[in-house]
C-alpha cells in the first residue's frame, strides 16, 4: 500500500507541474503577442480571461479563497462549523451546501453582468450604478486600464486598431471580500481530507483498544 | 479637437483565439476534477490532491507565496500600484520567489541534519499567503492607469 501511495504522489506531482509550466509557458508566449498563421488575432493571457470572467464568474474568486484554506490550512475536526455524529451526512451536508453556493454566485454573477458600450455615456460616467459595481474601460490588446472612460470618443464608421473594452465588474473590495468569504467556507465548511481523517482514525483506534 | 478612433468591443464577439484560451483552462480544470475524484475513490489513503500539495507546502513553503501572488494579480490589482512595466514586476517577483525557494533549500537541509521532517505552522503559512497576495495585488496589478491619448 505504500508503495502504491508513494507512486501516486509522485505521478500527481508530476501532473500538477507539468500543468503548472505548460500554463506558465503559455502565458509568456500569450504575453509576447504571437499569433499563429491561421488565426487574424493573437491569443489573450490567462490572466486577461481571468480578468474578463467577473463579475459573470465571480465565483472562481470565491473558489480561490475556498481552495487556499482547502490546500494550505487544514483544520482540526472541532473547528468544523457544522456538527453532526455521522462525519458521512456532515461530509455530504458541506458538499452540498458548498454546491448551493456556488451555484447561487453564479447565478448572481450572470444576473450582475452589463453589456456596456462606447454608447452607454451614462452608465460610462457612473450613473445609476451600484456603489459595488464599477464601470472600466481597457485597450483589450495592451490590456492597460484607461483613467478616464468619458474622454474616450466613439467613432463607430471607421474601423481601427486599437479596441477598447468597456466592462461592468466588482469594485475591488467586494473581490477582496468574496475571496476572504471564500477562504473562511473552505476552512470551516468544506470537508476536509487531511487532519479531520486523521482525527477520526485516532478517535476509532481508541475506542477499539 | 484630436480624438482617437476605436471600436467598443463587445465580449460577446470574441474572437476564436480567446476562445480556444477559455476552453484549455475548462479542459484542465476538468481533467483536475475527474483526477481529484478517481484519487478520492481509490484504496489508498491520503493521496489527494489537497493532501499532496498540504504535505508539500510543509517542504516547499514557496509554493504558498507563489498562490498569494497569483491571486493577488488575477483577481485584486491595485489603480494605485507602482507604475512599473510588467515585465520588471514579473522580474522582482521571480527573484523575490527564487530567494524564497533558495532559503527553502536552506532550511529543509538544516531539518534534515537534525533528522527531522520539516514542518510550515499555520501562521507562517497565512503570513506568506498574504504577502504574496500583497505582492500579486500593488507589483503585478492589472489596474494601474494610463491616460487615453487625446
Amino acid at each position: 500500500m505504500l508503495k502504491e501511495k508513494l507512486k501516486i504522489t509522485r505521478q500527481v506531482k508530476i501532473y500538477l507541474i507539468s500543468i503548472t509550466s505548460i500554463l506558465l509557458l503559455l502565458d509568456v508566449y500569450f504575453f509576447l503577442d504571437k499569433p499563429l498563421p491561421i488565426l487574424d488575432s493573437p491569443f489573450p493571457t490567462i490572466s486577461q480571461v481571468v480578468l474578463f470572467s467577473s463579475p459573470k464568474y465571480m465565483v472562481f474568486i470565491w473558489l480561490f479563497g475556498l481552495f487556499s484554506a482547502n490546500f494550505f490550512f487544514p483544520r482540526k475536526k472541532q473547528e468544523v462549523l457544522f456538527k453532526e455524529d455521522h462525519p458521512t451526512f456532515q461530509k455530504s451536508l458541506a458538499y452540498i451546501l458548498t454546491g448551493i453556493f456556488a451555484v447561487v454566485l453564479l447565478v448572481s454573477g450572470h444576473k450582475l453582468h452589463k453589456e456596456v458600450s462606447c454608447a452607454d455615456r451614462t452608465l460610462v460616467a457612473g450613473q445609476d450604478v451600484p456603489n459595488y459595481i464599477e464601470i472600466t474601460c481597457r485597450d483589450f490588446k495592451t490590456n492597460q486600464r484607461l483613467a478616464n472612460c468619458q474622454q474616450v470618443y466613439c467613432n463607430k464608421s471607421t474601423e481601427d486598431q486599437a479596441q477598447i473594452m468597456f466592462k461592468y465588474d466588482l469594485v475591488l473590495e467586494y473581490k477582496l471580500l468574496l475571496l476572504i468569504i471564500g477562504f473562511f467556507w473552505g476552512y470551516y465548511v468544506t470537508p476536509q481530507c487531511d487532519e479531520e481523517e486523521k482525527f477520526e482514525l485516532v478517535e476509532e483506534e481508541m475506542t477499539h483498544a | 479637437m484630436e480624438s482617437i478612433i476605436l471600436t467598443a468591443f463587445s465580449i460577446s464577439e470574441v474572437s476564436i483565439a480567446y476562445k480556444l484560451v477559455v476552453y484549455l483552462l475548462i479542459l484542465i480544470l476538468f481533467i483536475t476534477g475527474i483526477l481529484e475524484i478517481a484519487l478520492y475513490r481509490n484504496e489508498v489513503p491520503e493521496d489527494n490532491i489537497n493532501h499532496i500539495i498540504n504535505i508539500s507546502a510543509d517542504k516547499q513553503f514557496f509554493i504558498v507565496f507563489a498562490w498569494g501572488v497569483i491571486g493577488g494579480h488575477l483577481f485584486l490589482g491595485s489603480s494605485n500600484s507602482i507604475q512599473l512595466p510588467t515585465v520588471i514586476s514579473i522580474l522582482i517577483l521571480t527573484v523575490v520567489t527564487l530567494g524564497f525557494v533558495g532559503y527553502n533549500i536552506y532550511r529543509n537541509k538544516k531539518y534534515k541534519e537534525i533528522g527531522v521532517e520539516p514542518k510550515m505552522p499555520q501562521h507562517l503559512r497565512l503570513t506568506y499567503l498574504i504577502l504574496g497576495l500583497l505582492m500579486g495585488h500593488f507589483l503585478w496589478t492589472m489596474n494601474g492607469f494610463i491616460n487615453p491619448a487625446l
